[in-house]
């Protein structure tokens, strides 16, 4: 059973494994990573690190088996909170049919033009992508590209980031493909669904960014509805 | 950009040419893992952010082995928990643009092996993915896994069951060799 050169093992394989290894190549270098975004990388590293010497909250088993370090789950401060939905709605329900209302759109913004979705917490869109910061690091923009070709704007997508500081959650992401004009997004959490917010620049781009600010864990799936209340795009 | 400058004190230089040098083989393994080349992203970022605050103590022969596992588990972990979920799609959308067929043919390929592997259970795929993409022999995947080469073996084979019935996997097989394949 031992198995001391995986070269032996190919050897072994079937020729199915053979195209395995071709597929996931081809889906490995379908994309181009970004350069490591090295100063982010260290300041989170030492935030962790001070957080483990200061122990707050009992929240150590935490630090240890959170997915994600960004997200803390701290009770709820005085912080901004999103309109939340009762905690009993279930998730995306369907806009009202009402003639008399119109349904929302996404705020339109100049390239460059900073929301602040929370202190600290700061969005732009440029036309290559979105750009934010965080509290924790707020000298530091981090970026998601819409035009590196990693993600396929002919189609419905939509993704997910998760940050948290100070007993907040961050949670925001990229839409883009669907048809329609984007409306509303919503994303469930440990209270129950949230809805968000969404930014687009103007000349109807294609892509736009949504964010929601929580104080409890977020999760998939998150939902792009357009103004007619049809999925404009999902995370699942 | 800004952010991407090491000119900002490298306190531990040997890490900033470990990240910079490591960084695209993560991101794709973690894109393998997740099927969201974001989530990827943002994976290998935290997964650095970790192996940086324990980097003084991490003997430098285990690094690679450390910052793997930690990756796996990372992703295990954000599965379990369900803080973020993987895939973009969860099914072959129809395509829509043709200008390129090479292009969209390597978005259709990659799509499918992408919900192919969204079907497996996460210990499925992170055997499939550490042994056929990592080329890591089942002894160091259950090492990786904490668990033994046994049960390797029977993620592996449940795993090839799974992918083999896919319909999405086989049909990505049969047409034409997907680009980008290493030698």
């Amino acid at each position: 059973m031992n198995h001391l050169d995986p070269g032996a093992e190919r050897d072994a394989e079937p020729a199915e494994t053979g195209r395995l290894r071709e597929a996931l190549a081809a889906a490995a270098y379908d994309v181009t990573p970004s350069r490591v975004p090295l100063a982010a990388v260290e300041r989170r590293g030492r935030m962790i690190r001070r957080r483990r010497r200061t122990t707050v909250l009992g929240a150590g088993c935490a630090v240890l088996l959170a997915p994600l370090a960004f997200v803390t789950l701290h009770g709820p401060d005085d912080g901004d909170r999103v309109t939340r939905p009762a905690a009993t709605v279930s998730a995306s329900p369907a806009p009202s049919a009402s003639p008399t209302v119109s349904a929302p759109t996404p705020r339109i913004v100049e390239p460059g033009e900073r929301v602040t979705a929370a202190p600290g917490f700061v969005l732009w869109l440029t036309e290559e992508g979105k750009h934010w910061t965080t509290p924790d690091v707020p000298e530091e923009d981090q970026f998601r590209s819409v035009v590196d070709g990693n993600i396929d704007r002919t189609r419905p997508g939509v993704s997910l980031q998760i940050e948290g500081t100070d007993g907040r959650v961050l949670a925001s992401g990229v839409y883009y493909g669907g048809e329609g004009t984007a409306s509303v997004v919503e994303v469930a959490s440990e209270d129950g669904p949230v809805r968000g917010k969404l930014l687009e620049l103007p000349g109807r781009p294609g892509w736009g960014v949504w964010y929601a600010v929580t104080h409890s864990g977020v999760e998939a799936p998150v939902t792009v509805r357009d103004t007619e209340g049809r999925v404009y795009a999902t995370l699942p | 950009m800004p952010h991407e400058t090491s000119a900002a004190m490298p306190e531990h230089p040997d890490f900033a040419a470990y990240a910079g040098a490591a960084w695209a083989r993560l991101v794709r393994t973690a894109l393998l893992l997740t099927g969201d080349f974001h989530e990827a992203e943002d994976l290998v970022q935290t997964t650095l952010a970790k192996v940086y605050a324990r980097w003084g103590r991490l003997p430098p022969d285990d690094v690679d082995f450390y910052v793997r596992r930690s990756l796996v588990n990372n992703n295990i972990s954000r599965t379990r928990r369900r803080r973020v979920t993987h895939l973009l799609m969860p099914f072959l959308p129809e395509r829509v643009h043709q200008s390129d067929q090479g292009h969209a043919e390597s978005v259709e390929s990659r799509a499918a092996i992408t919900e192919a592997l969204g079907s497996l259970s996460t210990r499925q795929r992170t055997v499939l993915v550490l042994r056929y993409w990592e080329d890591l022999p089942e002894t160091a995947i259950a090492e990786v896994l904490n668990c033994s080469p046994g049960t390797v073996k029977t993620h592996a084979r449940r795993g090839l069951e799974a992918l083999r019935s896919h319909p999405a996997f086989a049909a990505a097989e049969r047409p034409h060799p997907l680009p980008g394949a290493r030698p």
